[in-house]
């Protein structure tokens, strides 16, 4: 009776140890999962930034899209610089 | 070799006609917005060969009216009225207190009177004004600020009156030509007539020279009635 009880006494043990381990497990689990979704969103954000270098769909701020800013030594005159109704060859 | 003896006279008389064009009587803002209402500061920057400023007097010019002057440190002030329009101010004065008058000339004045200006973009309007000096044994000495472009004589203070303007593009039909589009446009971004363009910013200038399809735009050519593009 008593080794019977003791039986159950190191299964339980065992299954706390073990859900110990294994929640030790997914913690350290959850770190690298969280790290590696980490990556995956920086690769999402990288792919918007893409997405933003080439020619917008719409008309909106500069700061929302950088990457459009002219920058100064271009050469040219800015599009700023060019007044309403006038179009110059590229 | 030879010509050491004229180069320095020359020089000398160079040196000598500038240091006189930059000390005379100014306004100290020297371009208004035309049609406004503005304080207008006249800058004394010396008195006569050593005598301290005594006594300023300056001619409103024709156009400017809601004259109203400010009291300074300098002293109190006194206007003359139009024989025609006794509501029309000709003429503000500000007198020295004996009292305070200085033995020599050390100090720098700031006369200012309030007033409309003339809704007259793109012209320069003339402040003759007459100064009146007093040494440390109370002679008096006078000169006259009065000459106007062309003329002969020490300068009156001049003002240029530009149009109004908002931040962005604006859009000018200039009424008369342009001498010189620094005088009126050298706080602009850039001036377009047609595809000709002007900027006072010789970096702008540098872009405007080698973008495609663009012409600079020279100071002195911008005619009556010409359509121009300004961004502020």
């Amino acid at each position: 009776m008593k080794r019977w009880l003791f039986l159950v006494a190191a299964v339980i043990c065992l299954w706390g140890c073990s859900d110990g381990a294994s929640s030790a497990s997914s913690g350290s689990g959850g770190s690298s999962s969280s790290s590696s979704s980490s990556s995956g969103g920086d690769g999402g954000a990288g792919g918007t930034g893409g997405a933003g270098g080439g020619q917008p769909d719409a008309l909106i701020s500069c700061i929302d899209e950088p990457d459009a800013l002219p920058r100064p030594p271009s050469g040219k005159l800015p599009c700023e610089y060019i007044p309403p109704g006038l179009s110059l060859p590229q | 070799m030879k010509n050491t003896p004229l180069t320095f006279m020359i020089l000398a008389g160079t040196l000598a006609a500038s240091a006189a064009a930059e000390a005379h009587v100014s306004v100290v803002s020297p371009t208004a917005v035309a049609g406004t209402t503005a304080v207008v500061e006249l800058g004394v920057g010396h008195g006569c060969e050593g005598s301290d400023t005594y006594a300023i007097t300056v001619e409103i010019p024709k156009g400017m009216t809601s004259v109203r002057p400010m009291w300074s440190d300098f002293g109190k002030t006194s206007l003359t009225y139009d024989d025609v329009d006794p509501a029309l101010v000709t003429t503000v004065t500000w007198q020295k207190a004996d009292a305070d008058a200085l033995p020599g000339d050390t100090n720098y004045y700031k006369l200012a009177f309030r007033a409309k200006l003339p809704n007259a973009p793109f012209t320069s309007i003339y402040y003759k004004v007459h100064q009146v000096c007093r040494a440390a044994d109370a002679t008096l000495s006078y000169t006259d600020w009065v000459a106007l472009p062309g003329e002969m004589g020490e300068p009156a203070a001049a003002q240029d009156l530009v149009p109004a303007r908002l931040p962005g593009w604006n859009k000018y039909t200039v009424p008369a030509d342009i001498a010189d589009l620094s005088v009126f446009f050298k706080d602009a971004l850039i001036v377009w007539r047609g595809k000709e363009a002007y900027s006072f910013n010789d970096n702008t200038v540098d872009l405007i020279k080698t973008t495609a399809g663009v012409t600079l735009l020279p100071a002195d050519g911008v005619k009556a009635n010409d359509e121009l593009w300004v961004r502020y």
